[in-house]
């Protein structure tokens, strides 16, 4: 009977067993949405100050605005606000928020001066670099008052530097989270701040023209991209040529406006197969987007992107000289990067002319990352 | 502005909200973005007329030229796709029906901005564990297409992503994949504690009893 009892009771505990490790799998298994590759480094940000200045001229901003304007730049912080950002221009793509167009120049100068705190120097003026050049494009024939243009009384695209739009969601403060939006035709700046804490992504810089001249000097909002990528590409061996290259055309944006959250398959060479050159040059044009919001969140960041170069993937999408048209990625577990050029009206292709860009962090869009903690 | 122009307007922006990316002027935009679940593959199709060839791509969708996309034209554009859809799970062909639709209107599209989207699913097991191979091609509108197809990462560990392969246009798509026994593949010594429990009560008894039933008495 004792023996009988033995066995029974070995059973059922190996039975109990087995069937716990069989659920814990499962559970394991079943993990929400997308999971890095690696378990992220948290990018806090050097930046209790950048937060403090961020915060004022935020306020400042907001003192400048009667009751209507800040209803009309006031949203929830947990609104669908924030994901409604797109490259199209207005017209097409409706933008939420109050007009540069419509702001007074006392409030122009103190929205300048906020964006001049939440972004770096360079990152602010890459913003007015891509403003111009839709203005550029406001006055070419197909812009809103060329030959192609919306004519009278139909919808239609509007293009020009008073297209814009700034919305905050969430009050500014040095401890709740909150964000700042700005953007219009081929721009989407989403600065999330959550205590010391300020994340760009996502984020959409892009570019047409890409080239243009203004006060005779030639511009290039994202021009210093294009030619690190060049740079990088062409600093490879023919094997790493080889793992780089795509052997297939990228005609768009695959994780574009609208893919938040989302994460594909990595293709390419990964860095660890680069060598210590070439992976400071990928990190260089990795911080032309990673470089735009100030230079505490910059850091933080990059220092994150670091720790992750290993498992960071690069790859490349059509000719490798320098007047071609082509697309690269970026792709590292907490990092997203898209350059493409778009096809313009009588161009057979993707034009160097028209250029694309999106820079994501898969784990911490609108800092999803930051409010977890 | 009339209130029910004005719903139609706000409805309209809500069920678009999604889409704002597409930028083609001459091609039709056909972006696929493949799911692996357990449960079988899900294919989300994107799909966005340039504004140069627009109205020819309308005209094939609101077959009545009415100007509008009744539910029935939805649904026939939707098989049409489907015939150009070939999907296979090793070497298999694998049925996809659609599990929802949506499409723009006739403004959306003249715009260049309007995307018809097809949410597509398979029922076909990702299974048993081992090595597998799904593949992908996109026949539709070849004339005028361009394609992107990628597959997500998937959301269980028990699914691995082994191999991608694209023909130059990414009409045609070969991925590998590998389904892992799950509790094999996450088997933890912290899982076996209701069994440590367990033997340690068992042990427990035969001490208090003096000797173990098994020593004392060999079977």
């Amino acid at each position: 009977m004792k023996r009988t009892l033995t066995i029974l009771g070995l059973c059922l505990s190996a039975v109990l067993s087995a069937c716990w490790v069989s659920r814990s799998a499962v559970q394991q298994g079943q993990r929400a949405d997308t999971t890095p590759v690696r378990a992220p480094t948290v990018a806090s940000a050097q930046g209790g100050a950048a937060t403090r200045e961020t915060v004022a001229a935020a306020q400042a901003f907001l003192a400048t605005l009667d009751d209507a304007g800040r209803a009309k730049i006031g949203f929830p912080f947990d609104s669908a606000q924030k994901s409604k950002w797109s490259n199209f221009p207005v017209g097409v793509y409706p933008r939420n928020g109050v007009r540069w167009g419509d702001l007074s120049p006392a409030q122009r100068d103190a929205a300048l001066k906020l964006l001049s705190v939440a972004l770096s120097k360079q990152g602010l003026q890459k913003v007015r670099e891509i403003m111009e050049g839709d203005e550029v494009l406001r006055a070419s024939e197909t812009g809103h008052d060329g030959p192609r243009g919306e004519g009278v009384g139909r919808r239609g695209p509007s293009f020009g530097r008073d297209e814009y739009y700034l919305a905050l969601l969430g009050a500014p403060s040095l401890t709740d989270p909150w964000m700042i939006q700005f953007g219009g035709h081929h721009l989407a700046i989403n600065l999330t701040i959550v205590g010391k804490d300020q994340v760009l992504t996502p984020s959409l810089p892009a570019a047409q023209p890409a080239t243009y001249e203004l006060d005779g000097q030639a511009v290039r909002p994202l021009g210093r991209e294009r030619d690190e990528s060049f740079g990088l590409i062409n600093s490879l061996d023919a094997a790493q040529q080889k793992k780089a290259i795509l052997p297939y055309q990228v005609s768009n944006l695959v994780l574009g406006p609208g893919q938040d959250g989302r994460t594909v398959a990595p293709e390419g060479i990964k860095a660890s197969d680069l060598n210590d050159a070439q992976q400071r040059m990928l990190l260089d044009l990795v911080h032309e987007w990673v470089g735009i919001v100030n230079e505490a969140a910059a850091a933080a960041k990059m220092a994150e992107v670091g720790a992750n170069l290993p498992e960071t993937w690069f790859a490349w999408s059509g000719p490798t000289t320098n007047d071609g048209s082509a697309y690269f990625r970026i792709q590292g577990p907490t990092l997203w990067i898209e350059y493409s050029p778009q096809p313009s009206r009588g161009s057979s292709g993707p034009d160097v002319n028209h250029v694309h860009t999106i820079y994501r962090d898969p784990t911490n869009d609108y800092g999803a990352r930051l409010l977890k903690r | 502005m009339k209130p029910f122009v004005a719903c139609l307007l706000c409805a309209f922006a809500l069920l678009f909200q999604g889409r704002a990316e597409a930028h083609v002027l001459d091609e039709y935009l056909q972006v696929a973005l493949i799911t692996l679940a357990p449960d079988g593959p899900r294919v989300e199709l994107r799909m966005t007329p340039g504004v140069q060839v627009a109205d020819g791509i309308f005209a094939q969708i609101d077959r009545d030229a009415d100007g509008r996309i009744s539910s029935a034209e939805e649904r026939a554009y939707a098989r049409r796709v489907l015939q150009d859809i070939a999907l296979e799970v090793d070497g298999g062909r694998a049925s996809l029906t659609v599990a929802a639709m949506q499409f723009p209107l006739r403004q959306e599209v003249n715009e260049g901005v309007g995307e018809i989207r097809l949410d597509l699913a398979a029922e076909a097991p990702l299974a048993p564990a081992g090595e597998h191979q799904l593949s992908f091609r996109n026949d539709h509108l070849p004339e005028l297409g361009t394609y992107l197809v990628n597959v997500l990462v998937p959301t269980t560990d028990a699914i691995a992503i082994t191999r991608q392969q694209r023909d130059p246009l990414q009409r045609e798509f070969q991925v590998g994949f590998r389904v892992a026994s799950q509790a094999r593949a996450r088997l933890r010594w912290t899982d076996l504690w209701p069994f440590a429990i367990c033997l340690a009560l068992v042990l427990r008894g035969w001490v208090k009893r003096g000797s173990p039933p098994v020593l004392a008495r060999p079977w």
